[in-house]
């Protein structure tokens, strides 16, 4: 899949939030919380992500007294381009050298 | 509602207020979320990181027939009530190095007569395309989805043609006419400066999408959800 998104550390961090549990609908706080990433953050990564058909948004059935929540899901093309990038990492973690290279 | 909390909510709202519609569902979204935390303090820098998607200007999402509409529309309104920026700015320029040209040719180097022509050709260019880019077809007079739905693809497929036409060197021409402007300063250094310049420029519009494709998402959008709602009637 050639996708022109910034492959940064935090929107890998978000895929790989987004894979614990690949069926499930997730909420922003939810999220920002499990990654450590500020709103300011998330959500442009979350947006980038749906522009480019990756991640679906719905509404949640409102429920008395609570308001409706935004959530947030990879779709079936979001979930094989973050197990790629996923694993595109863990390779590139594997690769490098022990203690930045340095010979022991 | 303690006062810190309340300045979260005034926040976030005014985020849901002075959004783009292509991120308006995406303020309201973190606006809610505001209710489902804790901490004052916390629901407060919750609410000023919003205000980063104010800085965001997505397209308005594609996910039905409605939307698809609702897009036409926006697109056809904002084409009436917003001058052609493109063409204004770009003509201005092209006024603005020809002039040079024209007035001070005599105290120039050959570098400067040089950069101040392309600066010219590309403003002349990129105001063609612009002034093509904002022509539109004739608005639908009713009400009806589906024509509004034919009007929009039909803009998204001519805005593709232009891209992927005339409009092609479209990105390089913004390049090229910065670039012209930078050898038209005075100083020694301007020709590496120009070089530098340009070479990161053609760096970034790798990573960049490019107009042509960003218009042909669109139709295929627009073709994908018409697609599913035939096969759904």
């Amino acid at each position: 899949m050639n996708l022109k998104i910034r492959r940064s550390p935090q929107t890998l961090l978000v895929l790989a939030e987004f894979l614990e549990d690949e069926q499930a609908w997730r909420y922003g706080y939810d999220m920002s919380r499990a990654t450590g990433l500020k709103s300011g953050t998330l959500y442009p990564i979350l947006m980038r992500l749906a522009e480019h058909g990756l991640l679906e948004t719905s509404w949640e059935t409102a429920v008395e007294g609570r308001p409706p929540r935004h959530m947030y899901k990879l779709t079936q093309d979001g979930l094989r381009y973050g197990r790629a990038q996923t694993a595109v990492q863990r390779v590139a973690a594997i690769g490098e050298p022990a203690f930045g290279g340095v010979g022991l | 509602m303690r006062p810190v909390r309340r300045l979260a909510v005034r926040i976030s709202e005014k985020a849901v207020e002075k959004a783009s519609p292509g991120c308006k569902e995406w303020a309201e979204g973190l606006a809610r979320e505001i209710e489902f935390i804790d901490s004052d303090w916390r629901a407060l820098g919750w609410a000023i990181g919003s205000l980063r998607v104010l800085l965001r200007n997505p397209p308005v999402p594609l996910r039905n027939a409605e939307e698809i509409a609702r897009a036409g529309r926006l697109f056809a309104g904002n084409r009436e009530h917003i001058p052609p920026t493109i063409l204004l700015l770009t003509a201005f320029q092209l006024f603005d190095n020809v002039d040079r040209l024209v007035f001070r040719w005599g105290r120039m180097d050959h570098l400067q007569r040089a950069g101040f022509a392309i600066a010219a050709a590309s403003a002349a260019y990129l105001a063609v395309v612009g002034w093509m880019e904002h022509r539109m077809g004739k608005r639908p007079e009713d009400m009806d989805d589906g024509d509004w739905i034919e009007f929009y693809r039909g803009e998204m497929v001519r805005r593709r043609d232009l891209f992927s036409g005339l409009g092609i060197l479209f990105p390089v021409a913004i390049v090229s006419m910065c670039a012209g402007e930078l050898l038209g300063i005075e100083g020694s250094t301007r020709p590496y400066l120009t070089v530098c310049f340009t070479a990161v420029c053609m760096v970034l519009l790798r990573l960049v999408s490019w107009p042509a494709e960003t218009f042909q998402r669109k139709v295929d959008d627009i073709d994908r959800i018409l697609r599913q709602a035939r096969r759904s009637v």
